[in-house]
């Protein structure tokens, strides 16, 4: 047997205790964020003021609300007539055990439109990368080194976001269009302190597409399903710090409690704060603060909201000028009619991931693809020892 | 031999005594026990009985599930997911009865291939229905091809013919005298099919 589980077993108790406790010293904390997110609601400005000239939140990100804390805007019902376009990627990963290094990223889209002509185009397209520049990247010592997953992640991030961005060229005439990407946009992998120049070229790559967007004058958003950010949780903390009159990381209010209520108000996460919304509300705007934003363009930095569903809360990141109230309206629309339509989750993301994901069989597929055209070149596909050995696992 | 047939379909899978066929259009599919026919470009022609129909997800694990609720307006679903029609697909069975053989003929047999994968299908028309059901051998066919509902199969398959043969009541005689040489040792069978042939002939 592989894992021993008896020897576990004991251990995972042993963690059902602590997350016990644990629930039970923070029991106190939701209404004790319930009350902060009242009088902070209640002095938005104030807020809003402070927490714009704060150099920095400490290690924890934080973010800016644009309206009162508690709002909670009604999203209109979708319109008759609207089109909805998404784009989502997998992948088939540079295996270096395998015949040969090369990814292959497939990019499937889903356009659908609604109304007097309903209609849907879904479709998918590969790309195979072999290349020595797709596959390797110099590191900080000028070194050329295999990409790791994350950076292969990065490239069909960058993929997905440039064919969305050539639908929204394609569809532009469409007054009623809305482009949804899944995921964030405020991409906080592509930063780091020793970004090196591969990561760097595709930032740019990434930041270009999405200015596209604004220049085609069709406004995208994404979508993120069970958010686990805790930017206006930060905030909130950072907030009651301030009020309790010190500067330092201790709270009078609180004294003899570890950690104190304030730090305590990270165990809760944005969705899990904001318990006021109903289903169909939106919550109030936040600018995002990531550092990565400082290298998008000022207009498509990013601001989110939280959307209430029947089930869930999601996430909404949006570029500056697509949260103007004339844009801004038709995408919470659009995303609300699609979730409605999608028992919880946009269709038009659930049938892009749909286009783009890559079954068994046909991974299968493309290694035959693989093999045999090296062999019909007269190359002779070597297969890794170690590669054998875990298809084998000979006893 | 399709000049003003109407195509429905087109073939996805075949094997020696059965073929399977893709619709054109979903939620269409050729009546069940109703004459298709496929031709090749090499002059091949094949004849099947669509034996039953079918319409599920195209990609495997994709199960259709229910997406309204029973408070709904009537608008189609289908208007209402237009993705839908992309994601599903109706296909239909199709036992092989007969060939077109030298000179154009309609034979009723066993061909000596199947069709080719990505032939189109056509519904026959009347004529190609009279023409073909001269005789009732294919009837043998239907009752090896182990099919579940063989007898409504052959029921509506002489229901066809007898339409195609516009209500001819001598038709009908003959075809269910076929029948009960056929199956002459299954009372339970006979009996019921003639049932339903009965029920037919009242509906004409």
């Amino acid at each position: 047997m592989a894992l021993d589980v008896m020897a576990a077993s004991s251990q995972v108790q042993t963690m059902a205790g602590a997350l016990a406790a644990q629930a039970a010293r923070m029991r106190v904390v939701p209404g004790f964020a319930a009350e902060l997110l009242r009088t902070w609601h209640a002095r938005s400005e104030e807020a809003q003021a402070y927490l714009e000239g704060l150099e920095t939140g400490g290690i924890w990100p934080f973010a800016v609300p644009l309206e009162p804390l508690l709002s909670a805007f009604s999203v209109r019902g979708e319109p008759r007539d609207y089109a909805v376009m998404a784009t989502d990627g997998s992948q088939i990963d540079a295996d270096s055990h395998g015949m040969v290094r090369c990814l292959l990223i497939n990019v499937g889209w889903a356009v659908i439109t609604y109304g007097v002509k309903p209609h849907a185009w879904l479709s998918s397209r590969p790309t195979v990368h072999f290349r020595d520049e797709d596959l390797y990247r110099e590191d900080e010592d000028g070194q050329q080194r295999e990409m790791g997953d994350q950076m292969l992640g990065l490239l069909r991030t960058v993929a997905e976001l440039e064919r969305l961005a050539d639908l929204a060229a394609e569809w532009r005439e469409r007054e009623d269009l809305v482009a949804v990407a899944d995921g964030n946009l405020v991409r906080w992998e592509f930063g780091g302190r020793n970004a090196g120049s591969a990561r760097t070229a595709l930032l740019t790559r990434y930041t270009s597409a999405l200015a596209r967007f604004r220049r085609l004058g069709v406004p995208v958003c994404s979508y993120i399903s069970r958010p686990n950010s805790r930017e206006v949780a930060n905030s909130v903390s950072l907030l009651a710090l301030r009020d309790c009159g010190h500067t330092s990381d201790r709270c009078s209010q609180c004294a003899g409690r570890r950690p104190p209520l304030c730090e305590s108000l990270r165990v809760l996460n944005d969705a899990q704060l904001l318990t006021h919304l109903r289903s169909g509300q939106r919550s109030a705007l936040f600018r995002s603060l990531a550092p990565i934003l400082q290298n998008y363009e000022a207009a498509d930095r990013v601001l989110f909201c939280y959307l209430k569903l029947e089930d869930e809360t999601a996430r909404i990141e949006i570029p500056r000028w697509a949260a103007a109230p004339e844009y801004l309206s038709r995408v919470l629309s659009a995303v609300y009619g699609q979730c409605l339509r999608g028992r919880g989750y946009p269709v038009v993301l659930q049938e892009a991931h749909e286009q783009a994901v890559i079954h068994g069989p046909a991974r299968e597929a493309f290694r035959r693809l693989v093999q045999t055209a090296l062999v019909g070149e007269g190359l002779e596909p070597a297969v890794s020892l170690k590669r054998l050995s875990k298809d084998l696992r000979a006893v | 031999m399709s000049d003003g047939l109407v195509p429905v379909g087109e073939v996805i899978a075949v094997s020696t005594a059965h073929f399977e066929a893709q619709s054109y259009e979903l939620n269409q599919s050729p009546s069940f026990g109703s004459l298709v026919l496929t031709h090749g470009p090499d002059g091949s022609g094949h004849f099947g009985l669509c034996s039953g129909a079918e319409t599920a997800g195209i990609e495997p694990g994709r199960m259709p599930i229910a997406w309204g609720a029973a408070d709904d307006d009537d608008e189609d679903i289908y208007d209402r997911q237009p993705q839908l029609r992309h994601v599903l697909r109706t296909t239909f069975s199709c036992v092989l009865v007969g060939y077109l053989g030298p000179q154009g003929a309609l034979l009723q047999g066993m061909p000596s291939h199947p069709p080719r994968i990505h032939e189109r299908v056509w519904q026959a028309g009347d004529a190609e229905i009279r023409a073909f059901f001269v005789s009732q051998q294919y009837l043998r066919f239907l009752l090896r091809a182990d099919l579940e509902h063989v007898e409504d199969l052959i029921a509506a398959a002489i229901g066809h013919a007898y339409r195609a043969h516009g209500g001819d009541r001598a038709y009908l005689v003959g075809a269910g005298r076929a029948v009960a040489r056929l199956l002459a040792g299954d009372h339970e069978r006979l009996s019921a099919v003639l049932e339903l042939l009965a029920s037919a002939e009242e509906r004409r």
